[in-house]
């Protein structure tokens, strides 16, 4: 039975993870649409056939060119290859997820885990502030505050991050309130245990694939709320190839230009699907390894 | 048995009981209610009852997960009740679950487990790994198991990852909450022998919790029965389970299953227990067994009955033991 040394036990594991995953064709094909991206947002300048097209670039002598072998995407009213500004457009919403859910994910758990594990007047004034939070739409609520301070990707992303916590501490507030009555909890604190210790080293790691698969479904709709943003003109500013922003400008020249916004609108699509994809894959995945 | 390692002086938990949209306290819930016990060294004293009666209460109370009400806590010849949770008394006492299965974290690993004691209570880093391999020898298993997950565990082998933990700081009283409940009768009967086999080796005392009467009889020197968060007999096993005086310990060991005529017959004669044990908001006044005592007579109704001394062990606390109070009602026959 313990023939095998430990290291090969946890490979093993891996190895079988790894396996029931490939098992779910939609999930590894979201993996696969996510690693796609972030490879191709990080490899931008060698990627993208024309980097100098980011800028303040402008070729009015090919301004609304149709999609062709050169330009695959076509070209906008600036005579810009649209999808080298796509391939730089995905850095802007990876920056976006990565700020928003880097901000918002750690707040949002370490409020729900005390509240879920402290109870009393502790629970009552974080859940009361996320309900607070949850009763304004995101949207309004991001539109309000971006016009508030000045329409920048800065601005966008604080406000994004603003309203995303409040999800994070309702999900760990009601894992934790179960999970606190669990007897390793009760045996942590027999055996003498801080708070500390009972939060981060014995609730935490018990959350990790609720936040986890959380996140992951989360980064789709940043996405698509920072696009709303930039569409309405509050996210990244012209110049800078937001894919928003591309939406929003080339739904001037509809219906005759129409690659100039629905490239953009796919791209969107892609990573939005993407995360989802994986999102509902990894679920699948860990609800197996938890139960 | 002098010098009790551990005493319980009229130990009690009031749980209040709230309702409503502001949590007015309502009333309240006796779980624990003026409860006498003593643990001597090396000693494994059994507390037996229905769920319900308040001893898993009792077993929270004294290693500091619930905060008594009343009464006081004496450890070693000296008053703890304000230390309970102290990390000084949480070294002395340790406690072990009723289910392994939760009472692992899933997401750490046995050694992960296992340093959580060590580390609180200051052991030097250097020394764990040693102190792992000796605590996991000591309950039986090989060293390989540091690095194993729960999920990788079988019940009884989870069972013995939680006495090591317990064991882990050199405590001198350990309360078992049920430890075997949740397991096959076979790995029972292996858990209960090394229970016993490292009592013998580090002198350690028990404070057994348990519904399981067999068990309690083969494992337990002294046995308390509790009934509604009050103790309704105490005494040695043999006085408990050969002699019972109390209808209710009569009723609970009628109630036990049995395997063959000869056990039938060691059985007291006894209607099983009828009913249900009332809720502990709504304490039956008098004697609280009477709503379920085949004996009741009308000074049960009105008078809560004391403690009688039967032996120098053994107690019950029953009218029919008060020859003025019982007059005629006959005396119960073992």
């Amino acid at each position: 039975m313990s023939l095998t040394t430990p290291r090969a036990d946890r490979l093993r594991a891996v190895r079988r993870a790894w396996y029931r995953f490939r098992r779910n064709p939609a999930a590894v094909v979201g993996l696969a649409m996510v690693l796609l991206v972030f490879v191709v947002a990080i490899f931008a300048p060698l990627v993208a056939p024309f980097p100098e097209h980011v800028g303040g670039f402008v070729d009015f002598r090919n301004r609304h060119q149709p999609p062709s072998w050169t330009h695959p995407f076509g070209t906008d009213n600036a005579g810009r290859d649209i999808l080298s500004r796509v391939i730089f457009g995905y850095r802007i919403s990876l920056t976006l997820v990565v700020f928003v859910l880097g901000l918002a994910v750690p707040f949002g758990v370490l409020l729900g885990l005390l509240a879920g594990y402290y109870g009393g007047w502790v629970e009552t004034v974080i859940m009361r502030l996320t309900d607070v939070f949850l009763a304004i739409p995101a949207l309004v609520m991001a539109l309000a505050i971006t016009a508030a301070l000045s329409p920048t990707l800065l601005n966008s992303m604080i406000a994004l991050a603003l309203l995303w916590w409040n999800w994070h501490t309702r999900l760990i507030y009601t894992t934790v309130a179960s999970l606190k009555h669990e007897e390793y909890v009760e045996a942590a604190k027999v055996a003498g245990a801080s708070d500390f210790h009972i939060l981060f080293r014995e609730l935490l790691p018990n959350c990790v694939s609720v936040i986890s698969v959380k996140t992951t479904l989360d980064a789709g709709f940043v996405i698509l709320i920072g696009a709303g943003l930039s569409f309405l003109g509050l996210g990244a500013q012209p110049p800078t190839p937001d894919l928003g922003t591309m939406v929003s400008s080339g739904a001037n020249y509809l219906p005759e230009y129409w690659w100039g916004s629905i490239f953009p609108g796919l791209a969107i699509l892609f990573t939005i699907l993407g995360f989802n994809l994986l999102g509902d894959g990894l679920r699948d995945l860990l609800d197996v390894e938890v139960n | 048995m002098s010098g009790n390692l551990l005493e319980l002086n009229q130990l009690s938990k009031r749980f209040p009981v709230r309702k409503g949209l502001f949590q007015r306290v309502v009333g309240h819930v006796n779980a624990v209610d003026g409860v006498d016990l003593t643990i001597g060294r090396g000693e494994i004293v059994g507390l037996a009852g229905e769920s319900g009666s308040g001893k898993s209460t009792v077993a929270r109370m004294i290693v500091g997960l619930l905060t008594p009400t009343e009464g006081t806590v004496t450890f070693d010849g000296e008053d703890v009740s304000k230390q309970l949770g102290t990390l000084a008394f949480k070294r002395r006492v340790q406690m072990v679950f009723q289910n392994p299965g939760s009472s692992l974290n899933p997401r750490r690993s046995v050694a992960d487990a296992l340093k959580v004691p060590l580390r609180v209570h200051g052991v030097p880093s250097s020394t764990w790994a040693e102190r792992i391999r000796s605590l996991l020898e000591m309950v039986e298993l090989p060293a390989t198991f540091a690095q194993k997950y729960p999920h990788e565990l079988s019940g009884g082998q989870k069972q013995r990852v939680a006495i090591a933990r317990a064991l882990a700081v050199q405590p001198e009283l350990i309360v078992l909450d049920e430890p075997t409940s949740a397991l096959d009768v076979s790995v029972q009967a292996k858990v209960i022998e090394l229970l016993l086999r490292i009592r013998d080796e580090l002198d350690l005392a028990y404070l057994f919790i348990s519904h399981d009467l067999s068990l309690m009889r083969n494992f337990s020197d002294r046995v308390g029965v509790m009934y509604l968060g009050k103790l309704a007999e105490m005494g040695t096993s043999d006085d408990l389970f050969l002699r019972p005086q109390h209808p209710y310990t009569q009723g609970l060991l009628a109630s036990i299953p049995v395997v063959s005529e000869a056990e039938e017959a060691l059985k007291p004669t006894q209607r099983h227990l009828k009913g249900e044990i009332p809720s502990p908001a709504n304490v039956p006044s008098g004697c609280r067994f009477r709503t379920r005592c085949p004996h009741a007579f009308d000074a049960c109704r009105e008078v809560a009955p004391t403690f009688h001394e039967l032996s120098a062990t053994h107690a019950s606390r029953c009218h029919l033991h008060d020859p003025a109070l019982a007059g005629s009602a006959e005396p119960t026959k073992a």
